[in-house]
């Protein structure tokens, strides 16, 4: 994880300038993920920008954990209501016109809605925002070591809900029912 | 039956914004990185006179923002491969160890070996690095001095965590087997130990230390 460390000014801002063309891209996606709106995710994207730049300027330290955990906090003052996963992935797909959920897709994400938030939450940290052990361990502040047995278990929860998803034959589609 | 690396495949499919997808800054994106460091560059350019200050600033702001675009171009030109990113596996699919008898216990095969050269290969989108390996010495498993491995493992460098692991040098290897006799490390970080000044050397993010039987009888020193 890099750091920014006091310097001249010239020096912050090519080091956050290097932070910045690396992690926003990651950031942004992180919380459109979980807002469903793109515009909402540039909005908050920025903000998570604009303190980790205030924050350079103080002196203080900022790297890449740091920049999800403020994202995540912002996520979690403007949008409190719990949109279904779902929800989210069909509002992504139709705003970015790509194809919809599939057959088996659909089950994963069922699979993914059922599971516990703790489960789900370090496998989707993970999978989707393709986050390293050190920057989950940050998010959900946790130790490395930690990360991997909580993904170990998050794995075993999720074949055992995948099996249910696929037993109940509410979950398949027309052509797997057939 | 969902295998070891399906639930990775499986979530990864339903992302609704692939990495791929999270290339490169948007224009909004290089705007605002231009407001928030533009100010901070036009304060490192001398002050012009008093007059003319408004002026200096707004061509000193502008030209800061080109920079900064031209800086982010250049960044992702030179630099394809983001953090957690990139045309390798960065993340295997494997559980922790927490201890000792939990590591050694889930290895087939416990050996010192000299890795030799290898090549990329892809199955089912996970790319991996093949490579033959001499035993040296073996604490575990059917294969003795002088045999060699076939070892598939995550390309080093194609992610956050991946084994340092380098041709012509020598290691502990705990080892699960795949199919075809093909061996893989039991977890990315703790399944590779270094050898150096006949010690095992374990890699970052892992805390097991090997058994003293399992150093003895791989002929290396017990710390």
């Amino acid at each position: 994880m890099e750091n920014i460390q006091t310097g001249n000014d010239r020096e912050r801002a090519a080091r956050f300038t290097a932070l910045y063309v690396r992690d926003h891209p990651r950031v942004s996606a992180f919380v459109y993920r979980r807002t469903g709106d793109r515009g909402s995710a540039e909005e908050l994207t920025a903000e998570v920008f604009r303190i980790a730049w205030e924050r350079v300027l103080g002196g203080e330290e900022v790297g890449t954990g740091w920049l999800f955990v403020t994202a995540r906090n912002l996520l979690s003052n403007h949008h409190r209501a719990a949109t279904r996963l779902t929800e989210l992935h069909r509002r992504i797909t139709d705003e970015l016109d790509r194809a919809p959920a599939s057959g088996e897709d659909s089950g994963v994400l069922e699979t993914l809605e059922r599971l516990p938030e703790r489960h789900r939450d370090v496998l989707l940290l993970r999978y989707w925002d393709g986050l390293s052990t050190a920057e989950t361990a940050a998010v959900v502040g946790c130790s490395g070591p930690t990360v991997w047995v909580r993904l170990h278990r998050a794995r075993e929860a999720f074949r055992e809900a995948f099996r249910d998803v696929h037993a109940s034959p509410a979950s398949l589609s027309p052509e797997e029912s057939a | 039956m969902i295998n070891r690396t399906h639930v990775k495949s499986l979530v990864q499919q339903v992302n609704p914004v692939p990495v791929a997808m999270t290339d490169g800054l948007s224009a909004r994106a290089a705007e605002e990185l231009a407001d928030l460091v533009g100010p901070v560059e036009a304060q490192r350019r001398a002050p012009a006179p008093r007059s003319s200050r408004r002026g200096f600033l707004v061509a000193a702001v502008a030209c800061t923002a080109a920079a900064v675009v031209a800086t982010v171009a250049v960044f992702a030109l030179n630099d394809p491969k983001e953090p957690g990113e990139g045309g390798g596996d960065p993340m295997a699919d494997e559980p922790y160890f927490g201890t000792t008898a939990e590591l050694e216990g889930a290895s087939v095969l416990i050996v010192r070996a000299r890795l030799g050269a290898g090549h990329e290969e892809t199955t089912d989108g996970l790319t991996e690095t093949v490579a033959t390996a001499q035993v040296l010495a073996t604490a575990k498993g059917a294969f003795p001095t002088g045999t060699r491995i076939e070892l598939a493992y995550t390309t080093p460098g194609s992610g956050p965590e991946t084994a340092d692991l380098a041709a012509g040098k020598e290691y502990v290897l705990l080892l699960d087997e795949l199919d075809g006799n093909r061996f893989t490390p039991v977890n990315t970080t703790q399944g590779v130990y270094g050898v150096e000044d006949g010690h095992a050397v374990a890699g970052d993010d892992n805390d097991v230390t090997l058994s003293a039987g399992v150093l003895k009888a791989l002929r290396l020193l017990t710390p």
